[in-house]
């Protein structure tokens, strides 16, 4: 490859700069300042572009590192000829890698090109843009400097030239180091103390999963063993049974005996309630009521009574014809006073007589005796005149009463016979029967009556206790069993099962005694076992939580492992690449500058140049400045043969021989120029 | 009439979300603590009957605490019915101990077993290995019923070959099911059955890793007018966020951390988080996930970072890189590692040379 010319637009310092390049050795003087970076940098730009960074320092920022200082598009052009092709690249660079330009055109025909991209430094050297800037420029001061720190911090100039190999051993050191963190000897970092925490955990996990196991196991036995117990209580229960059963014999017989007595009553009853039916089957039709036979019969005491109010009536009738006729009788009759009247006139004649006779005394006693009659006599008489009017006014009432006791007696009869009616319709019978055969009839109804209530009542009690007495009897019936009904074993073979079912109930309750104990022991077991079981949860999750950070430390662990096998097998494919080839060219290079034939350089995997002195191969920075910057000079140009394998990059020398003396420096500047026979070469010379 | 169907509590289980020791036992209380809320908020809500459609417990023994605690919410609330179907992590004999079962307690076995509440039947029957092969063949219903059948498997348009594994809902199609409660899938998702009736998975009450993340609760069913209105009730106390943020093109640490802050905008401080960075990344970007672990784990009741980031690397970029890194690069990018391992060695590798470069 070789650069033809290049135009500037602004780029940095640089602005509307145009520059012709001879092929071979273009030799420019030029002084401090002239911009000889900027121009290196935009011939670097224009093969590679400039890259997008964020980076604010503006020692790692080309893109505001080159901003043109007076503004204006930012780029330019370059024409150059690869092969026999010549092509021209315009590239214009805006604030962001979008915003850049790039063409390529093919000189040969004016068109654009599509020969390369705009990668094109990359496809034309195969080398990236950080190699390509380290190789192809040359600088005096990197040169020296770099050798002085190189010895300083024990890297290699050739190592920082070639790339970041300087960097491999702190690589691996820190990569070590977070290995060192994950994995030590001795099963120690990280890794040794999760698998450790694990384990435990592992062997808690286990013993409460072997706990869990043995509850498992213990529940099913524990199952197992009360279905047993179960059993044996059952059969204890039926046992206790039998044997209660066998033993009340006697009483279980009384049950009998009580059962067929309540049977038999039932029946007697029942029977009884049939005969009752039967009896009051007999009664063709229902007689009436004793209700209404008692109002049937105050009907025949009203009956009685009317007759005996005409009667009463009648016989008051008679008394009053009596007593008028009396009345009549003592009002023809005179009254008493005539008597006394007349044994009142003779009392005194007889007294007149007597005393008339001598015999005073009775004369006159009865002469006293007359006049005492004659006014009892009047007395008498004055007495019977009112009497006769007294008996006019009772006759008159008397009669009055004759004719009310004559209306009473119709109406009496009257009623008589209304209520008559009504009773012998009551008793069913004619009309003109007697009072007596009604009478006679009542009673014999009322008996009838009487009979079938009570027939009828006997009849409810009988029905009622017949049913009370089936019911008692089915339901004793029901509380016995089959056994109870039909106990038919004797005595003697009932003492033998008595007997037999003790000895097998006493074992039973010792084998139940035994089962209780032990389900005891294993609920207590169970328990126990339960409390480490239900740690497994929170030791699952703690095995999950530790198992998850080891496989996390494992696998980075592996990754690092791999990171740091990778960078290894890199380190050495990369030497092996350029070292061979780098000391050949070295080798060339020092030859042709004939200083240093009787001395054996050696470069190393790590690609520090080392050279025979005194019998050791020694680091460059052991000799003279001088020397160092010829070996530093010569490393690079065999850098570059090495790098480049396909065009040569137009190497940019900024006066690296400063150091030099009169006879080194003619002969660098000799080698230089046959090295320009193989590429372009732009040297600087101090102005 | 209100029923509760919940399903997948998994009472007992370890927790997968790589909870410390002491927050993983808390959660496990937690479990227990939402199963008890559960019951008392269907005591608040007079739901007449709860339907526990498998998987109550996960481990095959259960803690005490456990067993007592669901022994407790049972028995303390006999106006609710429970109504409990063993799922495939049910095998832990929690039946089989209990000599005398609740009467608020109603059970299923391998055949189809119905019960009547109020004008709901509730149908179900358990995977086991005495399960018969057309079990789901012999389901009949009254079609004059509103029927609920309880199941605990997967459901699939053709189930499965495997018993247990999955149910046909071809099969149970036109059975006159008004609401098939299912459990075995930890999300709620409902979907039409036919046309009487739906199929449901009503999800597990709490998450337990974040593969099992957003809302979590039960389904209230209202039984009405011969219909059943199904309503989702989230009622996790604390949720599962899975949340990705791209950092892309971003440089510095300070940007990475905004970026997360502004994704976790809206989750609550009592949640569990993971953040998963996703993009491609500059390699000499600064990120530092353990930085942001530290930074943001104190405000969250679980924070863990994931990086998933790729490296924004091009191989061309170093195809001709006369280097070490470019040379370690080829020999990487051609070698027989996976592309993860490619990824990680090509980061390492990398960050270690210019590490080193910078000194």
């Amino acid at each position: 490859m070789q650069i033809l010319r290049l135009h500037i637009e602004n780029f940095g310092k640089l602005r509307d700069f145009d520059l012709e390049l001879e092929d071979g050795l273009t030799v420019i003087s030029a002084k401090n300042g002239w911009g000889k970076s900027t121009l290196a940098a935009f011939i670097k730009a224009m093969f590679y572009g400039l890259t997008y960074t964020t980076k604010r320092a503006l020692k790692e920022n080309e893109r505001k590192r080159y901003l043109p200082w007076q503004g204006g598009a930012y780029g330019g052009n370059m024409e150059f000829l690869v092969g026999s092709k010549k092509y021209r690249v315009e590239r214009f660079f805006g604030v962001r890698d979008k915003e850049d330009t790039f063409a390529l055109y093919d000189l040969n025909t004016g068109l654009l090109s599509e020969d390369y991209s705009k990668r094109l430094g990359e496809e034309l050297f195969l080398v990236d843009c950080a190699a390509y800037e380290r190789s192809s420029f040359f600088i005096q001061q990197d040169l020296g400097t770099s050798i002085n720190d190189s010895l300083s911090a024990g890297l290699s100039h050739m190592e920082k030239e070639v790339g970041d190999l300087h960097n491999y051993e702190q690589a691996i050191a820190s990569l070590e180091t977070q290995m060192k963190y994950f994995q030590k000897t001795g099963n120690r970092g990280l890794i040794g103390k999760l698998r450790k925490e694990r384990g435990d955990v592992l062997a808690e996990l286990s013993e409460c999963r072997r706990q869990e196991e043995a509850v498992l196991k213990w529940n099913v036995q524990l199952s197992e063993k009360e279905q047993e117990l179960q059993g044996i209580t059952k059969e204890i229960e039926a046992l206790k049974k039998v044997l209660y059963k066998a033993q009340d014999y006697g009483q279980m017989e009384a049950k009998r005996v009580q059962y067929d007595h309540l049977r038999s009553e039932a029946e007697a009853r029942k029977e009884e309630l049939q005969k009752t039916a039967v009896l009051l089957a007999e009664f063709t039709s229902k007689p009436p009521k004793e209700e209404e036979l008692d109002r049937c019969r105050e009907k025949l005491y009203q009956l009685d009574g009317l007759r005996q109010q005409e009667e009463y009536a009648r016989a008051k009738i008679g008394e009053a014809s009596r007593r008028l006729s009396v009345l009549e009788e003592a009002m023809d009759e005179s009254g008493p006073g005539m008597i006394l009247g007349v044994m009142a006139a003779l009392l005194p004649i007889v007294g007149g007589i007597l005393c008339a006779q001598g015999k005073g005394t009775l004369g006159i006693i009865l002469i006293l005796a007359g006049v005492m009659l004659l006014l009892v006599g009047i007395l008498q008489s004055r007495r019977h005149h009112i009497q006769v009017e007294q008996q006019k006014k009772q006759m008159s009432v008397e009669e009055e009463n004759l004719k009310n006791c004559e209306h009473e007696a119709r109406t009496a009869r009257k009623n008589q016979e209304a209520l008559k009616k009504k009773i012998c319709r009551f008793l069913q019978v004619a009309e003109h029967t007697g009072v007596k055969e009604l009478e006679d009839r009542w009673r014999c109804l009322r008996e009838e009556s009487r009979q079938y209530t009570e027939l009828k009542q006997m009849y409810e009690m009988q029905r009622k206790e017949a049913s009370k007495s089936r019911e008692l009897w089915f339901q004793y019936g029901e509380s016995l069993t089959e056994e109870e009904r039909g106990i038919t074993i004797g005595a003697v073979d009932r003492d033998q099962n008595i007997q037999r079912i003790k000895i097998r109930l006493r074992e039973l309750e010792e084998q139940r005694e035994t089962f209780l104990k032990e389900l005891q022991g294993i609920r207590h077991q169970v328990a126990k076992l339960l409390e480490r079981a239900e740690q497994i949860p929170v030791l699952e999750e703690e095995e999950e939580r530790l198992t998850k950070r080891l496989e996390e430390a494992v696998k980075e662990h592996g990754v690092l492992k791999k990171t740091m096998d990778y960078l290894k097998m890199a380190r050495e494919q990369f030497s092996v690449r350029y070292v061979k080839e780098l000391q050949e060219r070295i080798e060339e290079y020092l030859k042709s500058l004939g200083i240093e034939e009787t001395r054996e350089v050696l470069v190393d995997a790590g690609l520090e140049i080392k050279v025979q002195e005194a019998g050791a191969y020694r680091k460059i920075g052991y000799f003279s400045a001088g020397l160092r910057d010829l070996y530093a000079f010569v490393e690079r140009l065999a850098i570059v043969d090495v790098l480049y394998k396909k065009e040569k990059p137009t190497l940019v020398v900024d006066d690296p021989f400063v150091n030099l003396d009169k006879e080194k420096r003619e002969q660098a500047e000799k080698m230089l120029e046959e090295r320009a026979k193989k590429g372009q070469v732009v040297y600087f010379m101090l102005g | 009439m209100k029923l509760i169907h919940c399903a997948d509590l998994h009472l007992d289980a370890r927790m997968e979300s790589g909870l410390s020791k002491e927050k993983a036992i808390e959660r496990r209380l937690e479990l227990l603590r939402t199963f008890t809320r559960m019951v008392e908020q269907a005591e608040k809500d007079s739901v007449e009957a709860i339907l526990l459609c498998g998987d109550l417990f996960d481990a095959r023994t259960i803690s005490s605490r456990a067993r007592n605690c669901v022994l407790d919410a049972i028995s303390l609330h006999p106006q609710i019915i429970f109504y409990y179907l063993q799922g495939n992590h049910d095998q832990n004999g929690f039946l089989n101990e209990l000599s005398n079962l609740p009467e608020n307690l109603r059970v299923f076995g391998s055949d189809w077993t119905s019960y009547e509440q109020g004008e709901v039947t509730i149908t179900g029957a358990e995977f086991s290995e005495k399960t018969s092969e057309d079990l789901l063949e012999q389901l009949t219903l009254r079609e004059d019923k509103i029927n609920i059948v309880m199941l605990h498997a997967m459901a699939t348009e053709y189930g499965s070959q495997e018993t247990g594994e999955g149910i046909s809902l071809r099969v149970l199609r036109g059975k006159h099911i008004t609401y098939l409660a299912l459990g075995h899938i930890h999300g709620f998702r409902m979907e039409r059955l036919d046309e009487e009736g739906v199929w449901c998975y009503c999800g597990c009450l709490e998450g337990r890793g974040f593969d099992e993340c957003g809302e979590k609760g039960y389904v209230e069913l209202t039984v009405d007018s011969g219909k059943i209105i199904p309503r989702f009730v989230p009622f996790a106390q604390r949720l599962f966020h899975k949340v990705l943020v791209d950092i892309t093109g971003l440089w510095t640490q300070e940007e990475i951390q905004r970026s997360v802050c502004e994704a976790l905008t809206g989750i609550s401080k009592q949640d569990m988080v993971k953040v998963v960075l996703t993009g491609r990344v500059d390699i000499e970007a600064e990120k530092d996930i353990n930085w942001i672990q530290k930074w943001l784990e104190e405000d969250y009741y679980l924070l863990r970072i994931k990086d998933e980031t790729t490296l924004a690397f091009s191989p061309e970029d170093y195809q001709y890189d006369v280097s070490l890194k470019g040379e370690f690069v080829r020999l990487v990018l051609a070698s027989e590692l996976s592309e993860n391992e490619k990824e990680e060695v090509l980061r390492k590798g990398l960050c270690a040379v210019m590490l080193a470069g910078k000194g």
